[in-house]
């Protein structure tokens, strides 16, 4: 029995090894990516020049200025228009859109249509897209959603292997440092984490080979998910008989007041337009209750449905009457989300999810340690997966800060403005690679790496400020909070790193000891 | 006799548990991938509501199971073990959902 | 049996597409065609753009949104032409027009002031523009150098191990 326990625990350990570090580095590029999509709604509003206005009160806009234009036009489509408010997203631009066209934007403080960058600008889409492997279409998909369960796996298989093994906490070696530390902080995040995961797999591949379930289910009235789950979690819009009689709309800002008055719990984000004009005319007014977190914001979307003639309510859609199922989607998919959450519980993810990406970090220095150490003294640690690690890990820092910094270098009227960013993202990334190999001291290619995203970091608010025409100040006293915390958050990440830079040793015996004092 | 070296092969342990293998590694990831997939969709047909209702959660933890599963199959004391903790489960649960689908046809 | 048999095998199946737009052209076989827009669905894609483009210069013959039942009756334009679904960004479907019964007349040609561009089933990249010739000839040359630097790194470790050892 003894024996079979020692086999046991032997087995578990090297099965999470094994699957750590086959699935570590693309891991960590999707926590690492990941945390820049939570501050998504910043990056989006920071990189593009339209976005440099002021948000207005959703009540105080003259809609019908706007909008009516847009849909008298004999090309645009007639029904269920969707016009997204301001603040959504903290975009403070009015979208009015449809499902067949294009969107119009409008400032709403001008009621001018702006230019929207479009596929000029794409660097929060882009760090978005990274995040779930989307560059490489399918197989990075699938690749992605795989490392995810393996994520899964390696967090069943650490929990177990914390209970069942007694683990020394005494970190008077770099192992043992990186050991503990692997250990203390997944053991604390994990709860989130799996969360967030599972729901990741699923929307890579849990969806992708869900036509045998369906089918199954449906008792093969369908392979498609889509068919069976959409009518619950996102029912159509219910249609409405157009009576083609003409009549007055009132105007939509008292429509916006109304349903405060009716919900006042609700943030509203988007209206959708039934049948406009007509004596049949209805407002479609949804949003996000941030009083009922986990419960709503991704299928179930809180509404109210008025007539848009009289402002009378014709139906209500309150978030406990969403379906039990729907309600479970929702809080699974909350955390990885965060739709419509306030910026101090974005802020705490994005933390909780940093620390995540050091203990896998920590993890991979652990293995790595334990290699080194069959190597000679005196000899250098020169190993593929080391220098693979480093420009995984590390090198994906000054690539990142390099985009942030062309940003607002690269003109926005450059042809493929967006081709030449993302590839010389990419280029620039793997020359980290070409150089880790070149420095056979990899200490001191990190501290390299460190200090030049430092740089290009704090350059990027600089150039910013140079190229936008707008200073700190302005952008505070015009109230555009959103972008000033980019620029702030940008600012003191890079100090941060460069100050990490500067404090990493590079020589063995000052590793050593780095690594085993207390931190 | 073929069948007995098989057998004796598979069901005999290893002397020590540092080494997983490539069967078992195959037993788990497609192992696991079976009986999760096949216990997850009999989970839709024993929640006692409509399809479209109750697939969310299954599809949902779908994938966790896989990862659970798939653990306790790469930790199997033989590749015996292994074999039999893909195996069984599939076959039971392909069994369950086959009167689930023609029983409430 | 086989039904329950044949959707394990339905494991493989990789992509599916949560909401596809399709187009359905039938030839009324009295000059006119129907055309239908649904989703993958089976919801019928109402509101959707449908447009006729001659081939010979682009010219809009006809545009129209289709309408609540998701499907238009129109005439067969004389001229050679293809069938547009415009669905919005990223959703466009083109076909091959219908002839008419007696065949296309081509000298019946819609003038217009300059020829316009075909729309197209997807928006291909150019793969040889400037920035990806020089962007892929930096990461053949970064691929290359890294191969150099890693045998020339570890060709230097293994002699420091030999002399070690000696």
């Amino acid at each position: 029995m003894k024996e079979t326990t020692i086999f046991l625990k032997q087995r578990l350990q090297r099965v999470h090894v094994a699957a750590g570090i086959t699935f570590s580095l693309v891991m960590y590029l999707a926590v690492f990516f990941g945390i820049f999509a939570i501050l998504l709604p910043y990056i989006q509003v920071w990189e593009k020049p339209s976005r440099h206005i002021e948000y207005m009160d959703v009540t105080k806009i003259d809609y019908a200025t706007m909008i009516d234009p847009v849909i008298s036009d004999p090309n645009f489509p007639t029904n269920n228009i969707q016009i997204t408010l301001p603040g959504y997203q903290h975009d403070p631009i009015l979208k009015v859109s449809h499902q067949f066209v294009e969107p119009v934007y409008f400032d709403p403080n001008t009621k001018e249509q702006i230019n929207n960058e479009g596929d000029q600008s794409q660097l929060a889409k882009f760090l978005n897209h990274m995040h779930y492997g989307r560059p490489l279409k399918t197989f990075g998909y699938l690749i992605f959603g795989f490392v995810a369960v393996g994520g899964l796996f390696l967090i069943i298989g650490g929990l177990i292997l914390v209970i069942m093994i007694k683990y020394n906490n005494n970190a008077k070696k770099p192992v043992s440092r990186f050991s503990k530390l692997h250990r203390k902080i997944l053991t604390w995040v994990f709860p989130p984490f799996i969360i967030i995961t599972l729901t990741g797999a699923l929307m890579n591949i849990g969806y992708t080979a869900s036509a045998p379930m369906t089918y199954l289910v449906s008792k093969g009235e369908t392979h498609r998910i889509f068919d069976l789950t959409s009518p619950i979690l996102f029912p159509p819009i219910q249609s409405v008989e157009k009576q083609n009689i003409s009549a007055d709309m009132l105007p939509i800002g008292e429509l916006i007041q109304k349903a405060s008055t009716i919900n006042p719990a609700i943030d509203f984000q988007k209206i959708t337009l039934i049948n406009w004009k007509d004596i049949s005319a209805q407002v479609k007014i949804e949003g996000y209750n941030p009083y009922m977190p986990f419960l709503n914001g991704i299928s179930n979307k809180p509404s109210i449905t008025l007539s848009a003639v009289d402002g009378s309510l014709v139906r209500q859609h309150k978030v406990m009457d969403k379906h039990w199922s729907g309600l479970f989607f929702d809080s699974m998919y909350f955390l990885h989300f965060l739709f419509g959450v306030d910026t101090f519980t974005r802020l705490l993810i994005a933390t909780i999810m940093s620390v995540s990406a050091f203990g896998l970090g920590f993890g991979v220095l652990l293995w790595l340690e334990k290699k080194a150490k069959k190597f000679p003294r005196n000899i250098p640690f020169y190993h593929w997966m080391a220098k693979l690690s480093l420009s995984v890990m590390i090198g994906v820092l000054p690539a990142t800060a390099l985009l942030f910094a062309m940003q607002w270098t690269l003109p926005f009227d450059l042809k493929d403005r967006f081709i030449w960013q993302e590839g010389i993202f990419f280029v620039s990334w793997l020359a980290t690679f070409t150089w880790s190999l070149y420095r056979i001291n990899s200490y001191q290619a990190a501290k390299e790496f460190l200090k030049l995203a430092g740089v290009l970091f704090i350059l990027s608010p600089i150039f910013h400020y140079i190229n936008s025409d707008f200073s700190l100040i302005q952008l505070w006293n015009q109230g555009l909070v959103q972008i000033v915390s980019v620029d702030i958050g940008l600012m003191i990440f890079g100090i941060l790193l460069l100050i990490v830079g500067f404090r990493l040793p590079q020589k063995n015996n000052e590793i050593q000891k780095f690594w085993s004092k207390d931190l | 006799m073929i069948f007995k070296n098989i057998y004796k092969t598979l069901s005999t342990p290893e002397k020590s548990g540092r080494r997983i293998g490539l069967f078992r590694t195959l037993c788990a990831i497609f192992g696991g991938l079976i009986v999760a997939y096949l216990g997850m969709t009999l989970l839709v047909f024993l929640i006692p509501t409509e399809a479209s209702k109750s697939i969310t959660i299954p599809l949902m933890l779908n994938t966790l199971a896989w990862a659970a599963i798939a653990l306790w199959i790469s930790i199997s004391p033989t590749k015996w073990i292994a074999l039999l903790r893909s195996v069984i489960p599939s076959f039971i649960f392909a069994i369950a959902i086959t009167f689930a689908y023609y029983g409430s046809k | 049996m086989k039904k329950l048999l044949s959707t394990l095998f339905l494991l493989l199946v990789t992509n599916l597409y949560a909401h596809t737009l399709i187009m359905n052209i039938m030839d009324n076989d009295d000059n006119t065609m129907t055309i239908a827009g649904t989703f993958s669905t089976g919801q019928s894609a109402v509101d959707a753009l449908i447009r006729l483009e001659a081939l010979n210069n682009g010219a809009i013959l006809f545009q129209k949104r289709l309408p609540d039942d998701g499907e238009l009756t129109i005439a067969i334009p004389k001229e050679p032409y293809q069938v547009v679904l415009d669905g919005g960004p990223g959703h466009t479907i083109v076909k091959q027009g219908i002839a008419p019964i007696d065949g296309f007349d081509v000298t019946k040609i819609t003038e217009i002031k300059q020829a316009k561009k075909l729309s197209k089933n997807m928006t291909s990249r150019n793969s040889w523009s400037l920035p990806y010739i020089v962007l892929i000839s930096i990461t053949l040359l970064l691929i290359v150098l890294s191969i150099y630097l890693s045998k020339r790194n570890t060709d230097k470790i293994m002699r420091m191990i030999q002399e070690s050892k000696q």
